[in-house]
């Protein structure tokens, strides 16, 4: 009887410490969910509670892949210059080893069109316009032209935007077999991103946060991010010939997006030696693409 | 006997969680959250590699020093690395909640599963570009722009950065 009690007090004092340590793991849980990022995490718990279907990443990259081959017929073809496409791509690429989905393989294109815009598919389908390239006059401008709509990938902007529609309700789930075998509902899925692209555009807030999450990704690599500035100047001085209407219909106003982007570079130190510009290298470039 | 046997286990339990409690209080753990980083014998990009380490790895912060920090790898290499390719948080694996509190589930199948090197547009995409008009030719050059991003890796992205001395090659 002595034995089985002398058991029953260590047992129970060994359930109490290992209590006491579990308490110490809920609390860091605790305090995680009260960060921004253990807001998002419930965010997206909320997400995939609700019902919404995950999308993997060959079933994105068909969807990306679908979205490009829109883009690229509504805007007179692409670029086949290679020695003006190794600089984008070099560009686009040192952001995206950076950025917060840096396993994606990005690829970049120069749409051969006049107009000033940028498009992104899900995926990691990057597109600037020619009309882009000529007037944007840095490397640190072209980064964060790229890592803004890196950014609309990394957050899944668009791809968010079908996971809600209604056209991929009507599927079990979303893989290439399914979405092959149902080529109405792949049509619709695409239809709704076709909205966020070249008519609607996405929600303003969803910009904003392109604009900050890809000057972000640039200071990692140790482009300036006043790059993304100086592009919002440039857009906003453009003539009307210039200026291609999907990109007005589809963002907030300059002036409201360089203000947000200016609250966001008031928190961003320089490092010691400074940022990179590289404008030299960007008119060499240029002149080689000849553009 | 018994009593001492009793108090010498609670104390053994309380010391035992005592010495895993100290180590995490006092070191400091960033990861690496760019595609691959190299730790460095010094604080230039001229410095030999000491270790190349990929995305996600836990680092021990040593000692910082403005862009740099000098760190101990899994492996107890010490060496420095550029910081912005580091971050305090652990970087995504696949999404999720779990993913991130209990480190165990892989929930979200939308992750971050490498492509492995996907080559053109998937059939589904070009099944869908072909239905809707787009020509052959519009076709055949995303396949092109595909292929042609695809040959570029990242060794020839860090001697494009090396030349124009960006980031941590300035």
């Amino acid at each position: 009887m002595r034995h089985l009690e002398f058991w029953k007090r260590a047992f129970f004092s060994m359930f109490v410490i290992l209590a006491l340590a579990s308490c110490a793991e809920i609390e860091k849980g605790v305090e995680f969910i009260k960060t921004e990022k253990g807001q998002q995490v419930l965010k997206g718990a909320g997400s995939a509670l609700s019902g919404l279907l995950p999308i993997g990443p060959r079933e994105e990259r068909a969807i990306g892949g679908a979205l490009a081959s829109q883009v690229v017929a509504r805007y007179g073809g692409l670029v086949r210059n290679p020695s003006l496409l190794r600089y984008v791509n070099l560009v686009g690429k040192a952001v995206a080893m950076t950025s917060d989905r840096p396993e994606i393989d990005y690829t970049f294109g120069v749409l051969n069109n006049e107009k000033v815009n940028a498009f992104a598919t899900p995926g990691g389908y990057v597109f600037v316009t020619k009309g882009l390239l000529r007037r944007v006059q840095s490397e640190a401008e072209l980064a964060c032209v790229l890592g803004h709509e890196i950014a609309h990938v990394t957050k899944k902007h668009i791809l968010n935007v079908i996971r809600r529609s209604r056209a991929i309700s009507g599927l079990a789930q979303v893989t290439l077999a399914s979405l092959d075998k149902n080529p109405e509902a792949f049509d619709e899925m695409i239809k709704e991103g076709m909205k966020s692209l070249f008519e609607n555009g996405l929600d303003q807030n969803l910009e904003f946060d392109a604009d900050r999450v890809g000057a972000d990704y640039c200071t990692r690599v140790g482009y300036d991010p006043a790059g993304a500035r100086r592009y919002l100047l440039t857009i906003q001085s453009l003539r009307p010939r210039e200026e291609d209407a999907v990109l007005e219909s589809t963002h907030p106003s300059g002036r409201e997006r360089l203000d947000k982007l200016d609250e966001f570079l008031l928190t961003v130190e320089a490092p010691p030696g400074g940022w990179s510009m590289l404008r030299s290298r960007y008119r060499r470039a240029k002149a080689r693409g000849r553009i | 006997m018994k009593r001492i046997i009793f108090i010498s286990s609670i104390l053994a339990a309380l010391i035992a969680a005592g010495l895993a409690a100290v180590p995490e209080a006092l070191a400091e753990t960033v990861y690496v959250r760019a595609r691959s980083a190299k730790i460095r014998s010094g604080r230039t990009a001229l410095d030999r590699v000491v270790e190349r380490v990929r995305r996600g790895t836990p680092l021990e912060v040593l000692e910082k020093d403005g862009r740099w920090l000098l760190v101990k790898t899994q492996k107890d290499n010490e060496g420095w690395v550029y910081a912005s390719r580091t971050s305090p948080e652990e970087p995504e694996k696949n999404g999720g909640l779990l993913a991130h509190i209990g480190k165990e589930f892989r929930g979200d199948a939308a992750g971050t599963a490498a492509s492995a090197g996907a080559r053109g547009l998937d059939k589904v995409a070009e099944g869908y570009a072909r239905r809707t008009g787009v020509t052959a030719a519009h076709i055949a050059a995303i396949n092109r722009m595909e292929k042609f991003s695809t040959r570029i890796n990242e060794g020839q992205v860090e001697d494009f950065l090396r030349k124009g001395k960006v980031g941590e090659y300035r």
